[in-house]
């Protein structure tokens, strides 16, 4: 506890030097420093190559059904196992992390921009601009999206892409994060720093970009990793409703969903899904503890 | 304070309004209508599902169907439900009081085990606990809830045989306290757990800007004690996000808890919500939607009157 | 050894189970058993009543004049004989048909059961302003009448063979309570509906919505039982938390288990197994009107052939069913042909038969006619995943022939509710429940295409399916009682149906039922029947 508190009063004293400096090589460094962090990138970074040359390091075609050879264990020849049609689980991750990956990433950074905006615009002005967003806010979360997703689903022939599910769900779900936002403004407003700053006539949006987003980086941070993993799942949730992939495409989410049916005979086929989420999102977790201590200028390590 | 709450009261009008013509029209665009499961019996008639429109005024245009339910309406009556031909309400009110209980149970243990382990992952940030503590919410994070309350039935039912596995009583005995909360542990766990690990990692990371934060420098220079300076200001302050998100999410468990309720036969608001959704079951989705609108409303407000008691320099315009 | 047993013990039943022999009440019910259901019922009036759930609750507390076995037989229960031909029931022209009644039958209240219920009941179902969804059957009648308490007389507007379905199953509700009730007011929601009176073997007790439905002995039963003192029908609308409810006792009968828990099953203690045939069929209907390709028997002839249908038993649904001969009579049906045998699986013959149809390969590998690819489309409700399993087994073994399958699932309700109804699909994939009566008209009618531009939407053929002799078979087997010569229409209707495939048929439907070892006379119909049209008879074992 003590030494802590110690690290504390240190860096602001530090702050306007370092800053001056260059911000960006210093995140760098801090970032660099950071293990879990650059563990959590590089995890990261595999994952996505991974997906990409899908087609080339698969070791089957990813719609190669073995009936013969269906749920069997982990083998020399299945390192995963084979799931329900006897596909190669393996082939069956590296091909879903394509559609789960994108979606997750996607939707998510969508979902972020807008409600960054949408909370940075009401925190900051308040009065009746707040009160319009904020009631678009409930009305959005009210919306019965559920029957506009089925009418969507029956109206497009051709059935909803990754492409138009990242912006379903990128729309439908930034209100979290604007109401965080809003709520991050609304304390910081008070605070001395701020109403000097408003007061000695610095610029509105030097105002947000210098004070106001660092300290929200925090909030905005644990939303995304957590968006990140909300969203992979919700892909799986929406195929329910016959929108989003098609079989016999995989997803992540799918595969999960699937494997429900299964808990009594091949329960593994739970586990390397279930795993291939929590890994991914932890480590986009650790990326972004390492982001926000790179670039908080309260912290230091 | 009261004139606030009271404005933010009437400002629920216009959007509950708003919400319940597009959702109105929404639902009479959705493919296959109430009546179209019929069709495919093949002992109804064309004849049987006109007569039955008729009878349920489904014949009438989209705009006179809205007006007389919100007629209705304002005569505090929601109407009849197409499936089981009750009042609407009637079927909200017997399933609103397990809803509520099951929230109410699940908010207890999210909030128990979140907001401590958010100030303790840090306060003792990067340490082996605080890791501990990081797998362990983004194990929340990840786990299948199907697969989560499956786990938790074989274990304390099947295996220990603690709890029972499933519903909300024991069927046929007389009322008892115990026995009720024997059944809520296992869904309000399996409800809870996914925010639990939310609500973990936002108090963790305000926790951390809190404990930066000037003032609190500031308060030491006063000499107050330190633990009375983190726990009243760090925490008070580190709880808006939370209390933000618990605004957020709680109202979306009215009619958003499905898995639990299907996986532990728990007979709430969600089951009936997603039912009525496959029947197209208008009344009884509308019902439910103003109920959950209505919800959204009262926890963002009361998420932001919290604002102000946990942070008082916190104004309202 | 234990097939014998079981035969004898059948035998045993059924002759115990004549109404000959008047048996009284058993006037010491003990024990209670559970039944765990995966949805919950929306009323207890058997007349508005439209889901199976509520038709195996129902038969504890209604009866009707007559019931159905597990056998599809019909048996007495309110009326003293099953009417035929032969006993004079039936008039020769099959116009007229006489019930003799019970005399010794009481409502849970204690009123008398008279010929006034059924006509009540008739009634009831006919008027307009109470929201009975079929009167299917009823409206073939068309002059009711009681020449005394105990017998009553039915007049036909025209022959109609099912007819005796309609009096079968729970169904008769009391006139003493029910005529002082405003018609309009007859509705799910009425006080009835929630508190039914009936002359069952078991009274309700308490209706818990979504959790439970409590019944409780009636020891004034007129037949033999109820040997049970409490059965509770327990909503557990999840299959894997109704296999757990199972394992910790907390239910006694888990009707219809899933494919992929059957080896778990085994493994539990205390509980027996059952295998049973299911009047349902899963098949894939192909749009003859929307895609012209499919409207040629060849195309529909080689995709079954190129089906690996005994694989899809075997490994999809883990060997809970059986290959479909063809035709869409059931096995569990008295009029199934056992002559008819399966389509094989056979690549050569079914790339023959779309030779000679005329598709050529193209340069991908897909057929050609006329610079038209062999292109189709599988559509089926989302979420199943044992559907979503044999789209994707027919989509490799189809490419395989040269077709390119594409899936496209639906939300359920949209699936069925919409794109079925109206045609919109290429291939559909469902299945379809049999009734007890072989008559299929509104599946392959020529009359019973709907129509979507006209806005009939009238029958089931979804397939449009066109065929002169199918028509008149089906036009002459509900026109004549005599069940000879309907089984020898409908065994050709099913040869025609063969060769024709109007729809793919894929596999009949196996149920497995897991219940208490302890409970006796467990006899599910794998019909719609359903499993408690003997709950009277279900009996702990001391």
């Amino acid at each position: 506890m003590e030494d802590m508190q110690l690290e504390l009063a240190e860096p602001a004293a530090a702050e306007p030097k370092e800053l001056v400096q260059s911000p960006w090589r210093l995140a760098v460094r801090h970032f660099a420093r950071n293990p879990l962090a650059v563990a959590g990138l590089v995890f990261i970074a595999f994952v996505t190559l991974m997906a990409l040359f899908a087609p080339v390091i698969a070791p089957y075609k990813f719609d190669a059904i073995d009936l013969f050879n269906i749920k069997a264990p982990p083998s020399a020849q299945h390192w995963l196992g084979t799931d329900e049609l006897g596909r190669d689980e393996l082939t069956r991750l590296l091909y879903g992390a394509r559609v789960s990956l994108s979606v997750g990433l996607l939707a998510t950074l969508l979902s972020t921009l807008i409600g960054l905006v949408v909370g940075a615009v009401s925190g900051y002005f308040g009065g009746w601009i707040d009160t319009i967003l904020m009631r678009f806010v409930e009305a959005m979360l009210s919306f019965p999206s559920l029957f506009l997703l089925i009418i969507l689903a029956s109206l497009i022939p051709t059935g909803i892409d990754v492409k138009a599910m990242v912006l379903i769900l990128g729309l439908f779900g930034w209100m979290g994060l604007a109401r965080l936002i809003r709520a991050e403004f609304l304390a910081i407003k008070q605070k001395e720093y701020a109403e000097a700053a408003v007061a000695l006539g610095v610029p509105t949006w030097r105002i947000m970009l210098r004070h106001f987003l660092p300290n929200a980086l925090g909030v905005i941070i644990v939303s995304m990793t957590l968006g990140v993993g909300g969203n992979i799942l919700s892909e799986s949730a929406l195929s329910f409703l016959g929108v989003g992939i098609q079989p016999p495409t995989a997803s992540w989410g799918n595969m999960l969903t699937n494997a429900q049916d299964y808990v009594w005979n091949a329960p593994w086929l739970a586990v390397w899904p279930g795993l291939a989420i929590f890994l991914t999102v932890l480590a986009f977790n650790f990326v972004g503890d390492g982001l926000r201590d790179a670039f908080d200028p309260h912290s230091k390590r | 304070m009261a004139r606030y709450i009271l404005r933010r009261l009437l400002q629920a009008i216009p959007l509950l309004l708003l919400v319940s013509i597009i959702s109105f029209f929404i639902m009479q665009l959705t493919p296959g209508g109430p009546m179209a499961m019929y069709l495919m019996n093949p002992k109804v008639t064309a004849a049987d599902i006109a007569r039955l429109e008729h009878l349920y005024g489904l014949d009438q245009p989209i705009y006179v169907q809205y007006f007389k339910w919100l007629w209705a309406l304002l005569h505090g009556n929601l109407g009849f439900s197409y499936k089981t031909g009750q009042p609407v309400l009637a079927m909200i009110l017997s399933r609103l009081p397990n809803t509520l209980e099951l929230m109410i149970a699940a908010f207890i243990l999210a909030v128990a085990v979140a907001i401590p382990a958010g100030i303790f992952s840090a306060v003792r940030r990067y340490t082996f606990g605080d890791h501990v503590v990081t797998v362990f919410t983004f194990m929340g994070v990840a786990i299948p809830s199907f697969w989560f309350g499956l786990m938790l039935q074989l274990l304390f039912s099947v295996q220990l045989g603690w709890l029972p596995s499933a519903g909300m009583m024991t069927i046929g005995a007389p009322f008892s306290l115990l026995d009720r909360i024997r059944h809520l542990i296992l869904p309000a766990f399996m409800l809870g757990l996914l925010s639990m690990a939310g609500w973990t990692r936002y108090m963790r990371s305000s926790m951390l800007d809190a404990l930066s934060e000037d003032y609190i420098r500031t308060a030491r220079a006063k000499g107050l004690a330190e633990r009375v300076v983190h726990w009243k200001h760090a925490v008070k302050n580190a709880l808006i996000p939370v209390i933000t998100i618990m605004g957020l999410e709680i109202p979306s468990w009215f009619a958003g808890a499905v898995i639990t309720e299907t996986v532990f036969a728990w007979p709430g608001m969600g089951r009936l919500y997603w039912d009525s959704v496959g029947s197209r079951d208008y009344p009884v989705l509308m019902g439910a939607l103003m109920l959950t609108t209505f919800m959204v409303v009262v926890g963002n407000l009361v998420a932001d009157v919290l604002y102000g008691i946990v942070d008082p320099r916190i104004r309202y315009d | 050894m234990k097939r014998l047993t079981a035969i004898a013990f059948v035998i045993a039943l059924l002759v115990l189970a004549l109404p000959a022999v008047s048996l009284a009440a058993n006037p010491h019910p003990s024990g209670r058993i559970v039944v765990g259901m995966l949805g919950d019922a929306e009323t207890l009036n058997p007349l508005l009543s439209e889901n199976q759930n509520e038709q195996d609750i129902l038969n504890g507390i209604f009866d009707n004049l007559l019931k159905v076995d597990d056998h599809g037989n019909f048996l007495p229960d309110l009326a003293t004989q099953v009417p035929t031909i032969q006993n004079g029931g039936i008039s020769k022209d099959g116009l007229v048909y006489t019930f003799h009644l019970r005399k010794d039958v009481k409502w849970h209240d204690g009123q008398p059961f008279t010929a006034k219920d059924v006509i009540f009941t008739w009634k009831t179902i006919m008027n307009p302003k109470v929201p009975v969804v079929s009167r299917s059957g009823f409206d073939k009648i068309a002059q009711m009448t009681a020449p005394d308490p105990y017998t009553v007389i039915m007049r036909l507007k025209e022959p109609f063979a099912p007819f005796l379905l309609n009096w079968s199953g729970p169904g008769i509700v009391p006139e003493h309570i029910l005529a002082k009730v405003p018609a309009d007011q007859i509705t799910k929601a009425g006080a009835f509906s929630h508190h039914p009176i009936g002359t069952g073997p078991f009274m309700f007790k308490e209706w818990k919505s979504g959790s439970y439905v409590l019944l409780t002995a009636n020891k004034n039963y007129f037949g033999q039982g109820p040997y049970l003192s409490e059965v509770v029908f327990k909503v557990v609308p999840d299959s894997n938390t109704l296999l757990t409810q199972l394992r910790t006792h907390e239910i006694d009968i888990l009707p219809g288990a899933q494919p992929n828990q059957y080896s778990e099953l085994t493994k539990i203690q205390g509980i027996k197994i059952l295998k049973k045939d299911a009047a349902i069929y899963a098949h894939i209907t192909p749009n003859t009107i929307k895609n012209p390709i499919l409207a040629d028997k060849r195309v529909r002839q080689a995709l079954e052939y190129a089906l690996p249908r005994q694989e899809i038993v075997a490994k999809v649904l883990g060997g809970i069913g059986r290959v479909a001969s063809a035709a869409s009579i059931t096995p569990t049906n008295w009029a199934f042909n056992p002559n008819l045998k399966p389509y094989p699986f056979d690549l050569n013959k079914a790339k023959a038969l779309l030779a000679e149809a005329g598709w050529k390969p193209g340069p991908d590998g897909i057929l050609q006619k006329d610079g038209r690819p062999l292109k189709l489309t599988i559509s089926t409700n989302a979420g199943n995943k044992t559907r979503e399993m044999i789209e994707q087994i027919a989509q490799q073994y189809w490419r395989q022939i040269g077709v390119d399958l594409q899936i496209q699932n639906y939300e359920p309700t949209t699936f069925f509710g919409d794109i079925l109804d109206h045609m919109k699909f290429d291939l559909a994939l469902f299945a379809w429940v049999s009734p007890p009566d072989p008559d299929e008209t509104t599946l392959y009618a020529s009359w019973q295409i709907p129509d979507p531009a006209t806005g009939n939407t009238n029958g089931q053929n979804y397939a449009g399916y066109k065929n002169p002799e199918i028509d008149k078979i089906l036009k002459e087997a509900v026109a004549t009682p005599d069940m000879a010569v309907r089984k020898k229409l409908y065994w050709r209707e099913q040869e025609i149906l063969h060769e024709d495939l109007p729809l793919l048929y894929l596999y009949y439907y196996q149920d497995i039922h897991a219940y208490n070892a302890n409970l006796l006379n467990y006899r599910p119909s794998g019909t719609t029947v359903g499993n408690c049209w003997n709950i009277a008879l279900w009996q702990l074992k001391k």
